[in-house]
C-alpha cells in the first residue's frame, strides 16, 4: 500500500517534471511542425508508444493531418470532418460504434493503421487539435493515469498548437499580400515601361519579360489585330503552325480559355490550338474591345494559373493592347502629318511650275486651268513665245502622286524650257525630252506629253503626242482627235521616233487639250465622264470664247462629279484662233 | 540614367556576372545583353552573383528564365548567390526557387560547377 503511494506520488512527480519541460519547450516555439512533434515525442516516450499522429484545427470542425510518427503506412485521409468537442480521451472503438457516420469514418481510419486512442486538445470551447495513438509497446491498456497525463499535454499543448496556427495563418496572409504587393508593383512598372516607348517590339519585350519572369510561361504567342484581321505579332513557339482561317475566329475571343481536363477544346480551332501545346487563351481588351489573343503554352513547373496570376495576366494582355494600340496611334498621325506635310510642299512645287502669266496672242484666245485634287497629282502645261510669231504650248501629266510627282515634273519643265528654245524639229526635240527623262528616271516613272508650235503668221500648229490623251481640234463642224506622235516619255531610252502632225487653224478653230483628271471625272455612282461625253461638249462650244468654253467644260465636269471625291487634277490648256 | 550595370569575371571554367544596381523592365535589356555575350562565347556555365543588386522585378527573372533552356540544352547552368533577403522574397514569391539552384555564396556555385567538371573528366 505504501509502496503503491509512493510509486504513484514518484509518478506524479516525473508527469510533472515532462509536462513542464514540454511546455517550456512549446511555449518558446512557434513552427507548428516543431510543436507537433515534441507533442507527440513527448507523449510516446513517455507512455511507450510506437505510433502517433496528430491533426489540426483546420477551419470549421474540419481537421488535417499535420503530424505523423511511426506509422509508414498510413490509411489516414489528410482531412477528416469531426462534428464533435471531446472533452476527454476517445477509444477508436467507442467511435467505430458511434451513430454519426462522419466519426464512424474518422473511427474506421484510425482503426485500419492501428490507432488507439485519441486526445482531445481543447482550448477554452474549442478543440484545436487531435493526438492519435495506437496501443503501448507493452501490450498493457493504458492506465488512468496515462490517460490524465495525456489530458495535461493535451491542455499545455493547445495554447501553443493555437498559437502556431495563427502564426502560420498570417504568414500565409503576409506572403499573399507580399505577391499581390509585388504583382501590383511590376504592373505598374510594366505600365509605365510600355508609356515610355512607340516601339511595337519594345513593347512586346516587357510583356516577354513578364510573362517569363512572373508567371513562368516560356512559349507563348502574340496576335493583334490591324482592325480587319488578327496577324502574328509575336511567336516563341518556334515550332507552332496553325491554320489562318481558325486564328481568324478567335477575333472576337472575349473568354480566357484554360484547357484543364475538365475544360477541353470544344471547336476546331480549340482542338487546334490545344494539339499545338497551347493551354491558356487570354483576350487583349483595349477600351474592352476584343483586339488580340495572348495564346500559351505550359509554365515551367506545371501548375494551372491560381485566380491573382489570371488577374495578373488579363491586366498584362490589356496593359501591352493598350500600348500597342497607342503606338499605333502615333505611328498614324506622325504618318498623317507627314503625308500633309509633303502634300503642301509637292503642292506648292507645283504650283511654282506652271505658267504666272501666260503671254497674250494676238488673233488668239488662250485659256487654262489647273485644279488640284487632295492628292496633288503631277499635271502641268506650259505657253512659251518663241519668236514674235511662234508659240509652244505643253500639257502633260506625270506618274505617281506627291513630291516625287512634282519633281519629275520640275524636271520636265526645265527639259522643255532648254530644248524649246533650241528651235528644233518638234520631233527631234521630243526625242531629246524623252531621253532626259529616261536618264533621269526610273523605268516605272513616266510622262503623258502634248505639244504643238502655233505660228500666227501661217495659222499652223504642229503637234506630237506622247501617249497623251488626244486634245479635240473643232475644225468647222468637224471635231479631229490629235493624236498623232509616239510612246510616252520616259519609258524607253530609244523610242521608235516620234511623227508629227500640222494642222491649219481657221478662224473660230479651237483645240482643247487636257489631262485624263477631266475625261475619267468619276461621279458619286462611280461612273466615267467618258471621252464621248467631253467631245460632245467640246462640239457643243463652237461657238464659245476660249474661256467660256474652259468654264463650260469645268461646270460640266462639276455638276458631273457632285458629291464624289475629286481623285485627280482637273488640268486644260484651250487655244482658239479668234473669229 | 541605367541605375544598373554587369561586370563579367572569368573563373576558370566558369563567368561570373556580378549585378549592380536595379534590375526592373527598364535594365533588362543590359542583362539581356551579358547573357547573349555569354552564349554566343559558348559560355554556359554561369554563376549571377547578386551582392551589389538592391532590387530585382520579375522582368529579371524573365531574362534568367530567357536563357536558361538554351544554356541547360547545351550541359551548362544558371546558379544564383549572393542574394540579399529583398531579391531573395521575390524569387521565392514568383517559385523560382525550385527551378534555380541558389547559394549563399559564390565560392559555392561555382564548386559545384567545378565538381561536376571533375566528375566527368
Amino acid at each position: 500500500m505504501n509502496n503503491e503511494s509512493n510509486s504513484s506520488a514518484q509518478d506524479i512527480i516525473s508527469d510533472s517534471a515532462a509536462l513542464l519541460e514540454l511546455s517550456s519547450i512549446l511555449n518558446a516555439a512557434t513552427d507548428l511542425d516543431f510543436i507537433l512533434g515534441n507533442i507527440l515525442l513527448s507523449c510516446m516516450g513517455k507512455l511507450m508508444v510506437s505510433r502517433g499522429v496528430v491533426f489540426v484545427e483546420k477551419g470549421a470542425q474540419q481537421y488535417s493531418l499535420r503530424s505523423i510518427k511511426g506509422l509508414t503506412v498510413t490509411e489516414l485521409e489528410d482531412n477528416y470532418f469531426l462534428p464533435v468537442g471531446w472533452d476527454h480521451v476517445q477509444k477508436v472503438t467507442d467511435l467505430v460504434g458511434s451513430g454519426n457516420e462522419a466519426i464512424r469514418s474518422f473511427g474506421n481510419c484510425a482503426k485500419d493503421c492501428g490507432l488507439e486512442i485519441i486526445i482531445p486538445m481543447r482550448l477554452e470551447e474549442r478543440m484545436v487539435g487531435i493526438i492519435g495513438l495506437s496501443r503501448k509497446v507493452t501490450g498493457t491498456a493504458f492506465a488512468s493515469a496515462d490517460l490524465k497525463f495525456l489530458e495535461s499535454v493535451a491542455a499545455v499543448a493547445a495554447t501553443a498548437v493555437k498559437s502556431a496556427l495563427v502564426i502560420e495563418e498570417l504568414r500565409i496572409v503576409n506572403r499573399r499580400l507580399d505577391s499581390k504587393v509585388q504583382e501590383m508593383n511590376t504592373l505598374f512598372e510594366i505600365s509605365r515601361e510600355m508609356n515610355t516607348t512607340f516601339d511595337p517590339e519594345a513593347i512586346l519585350r516587357i510583356m516577354s519579360y513578364a510573362l517569363m519572369g512572373q508567371l513562368r510561361v516560356m512559349h507563348y504567342l502574340v496576335y493583334t489585330s490591324d482592325g480587319e484581321r488578327l496577324n502574328l505579332s509575336l511567336s516563341k513557339m518556334p515550332e507552332f503552325s496553325i491554320e489562318d482561317a481558325l486564328v481568324q475566329q478567335l477575333q472576337a475571343q472575349h473568354e480566357t480559355i484554360l484547357f484543364s481536363e475538365i475544360r477541353t477544346p470544344e471547336n476546331e480551332v480549340e482542338t487546334a490550338l490545344h494539339d499545338a501545346g497551347i493551354l491558356t487563351v487570354v483576350p487583349m481588351l483595349s477600351q474592352n474591345q476584343p483586339r488580340g489573343v495572348l495564346c500559351l503554352g505550359a509554365r515551367v513547373g506545371g501548375e494551372q494559373f491560381d485566380g491573382l496570376e489570371l488577374e495578373y495576366l488579363h491586366a498584362l494582355a490589356n496593359i501591352t493592347i493598350s500600348a500597342l494600340e497607342n503606338a499605333r496611334l502615333v505611328k498614324e498621325t506622325i504618318e498623317k502629318q507627314r503625308i500633309e506635310k509633303e502634300l503642301s510642299v509637292a503642292t506648292s512645287i507645283q504650283k511654282g511650275l506652271l505658267p504666272k502669266a501666260i503671254p497674250e496672242i494676238e488673233g488668239y484666245e488662250i485659256a487654262a486651268i489647273n485644279e488640284s485634287s487632295q492628292q496633288v497629282g503631277g499635271d502641268y502645261y506650259d505657253v512659251l513665245q518663241l519668236s514674235e510669231h511662234e508659240f509652244l504650248l505643253a500639257i502633260g501629266d506625270v506618274s505617281g502622286k506627291g513630291i516625287p510627282a512634282s519633281l519629275l515634273m520640275a524636271n520636265v519643265q526645265a527639259a522643255l524650257r532648254t530644248i524649246g528654245p533650241l528651235r528644233l524639229d518638234l520631233r527631234e526635240a521630243t526625242t531629246r525630252i524623252n531621253a532626259l527623262i529616261y536618264g533621269n528616271t526610273g523605268a516605272d516613272k513616266f510622262i503623258t506629253f502634248f505639244w504643238g508650235i502655233l505660228n500666227t503668221n501661217a495659222h499652223t500648229f504642229e503637234y506630237v503626242n506622247a501617249g497623251h490623251n488626244p486634245p479635240y481640234h473643232m475644225h468647222g463642224e468637224e471635231c479631229l482627235e490629235l493624236s498623232e506622235g509616239g510612246l510616252i516619255l520616259g519609258i524607253m531610252g530609244t523610242p521608235p521616233p516620234y511623227a508629227s502632225q500640222q494642222l491649219y487653224l481657221d478662224k473660230g478653230d479651237i483645240v482643247v487639250t487636257f489631262t485624263d483628271g477631266v475625261n475619267e471625272a468619276m461621279s458619286a455612282e462611280m461612273e466615267e465622264f467618258s471621252d464621248e461625253r467631253l467631245k460632245a461638249l467640246v462640239a457643243e462650244c463652237a461657238s464659245l470664247s476660249a474661256d467660256e468654253t474652259l468654264q463650260r467644260i469645268k461646270d460640266e465636269v462639276h455638276a458631273f462629279t457632285q458629291g464624289a471625291a475629286q481623285s485627280d487634277d482637273i488640268t486644260m490648256l484651250i487655244l482658239r484662233r479668234s473669229p | 540614367m541605367s541605375e544598373f550595370s554587369v561586370g563579367i569575371r572569368q573563373r576558370e571554367a566558369v563567368s561570373v556576372l556580378d549585378l549592380k544596381g536595379y534590375l526592373d523592365a527598364h535594365t533588362a535589356p543590359e542583362l539581356e545583353k551579358a547573357f547573349q555575350k555569354q552564349l554566343e562565347d559558348d559560355q554556359y556555365n554561369i554563376v549571377v552573383n547578386f551582392s551589389d543588386l538592391s532590387y530585382i522585378s520579375s522582368a529579371g527573372l524573365g531574362v534568367l528564365m530567357q536563357f536558361i533552356e538554351d544554356v541547360r540544352k547545351n550541359e551548362g547552368d544558371i546558379k544564383l548567390s549572393n542574394m540579399s533577403s529583398r531579391v531573395y522574397n521575390v524569387f521565392d514569391l514568383l517559385g523560382f526557387p525550385m527551378l534555380y539552384e541558389i547559394f549563399k555564396e559564390e565560392d559555392e556555385a561555382v564548386e559545384k560547377f567545378q565538381n561536376k567538371s571533375e566528375k566527368l573528366s
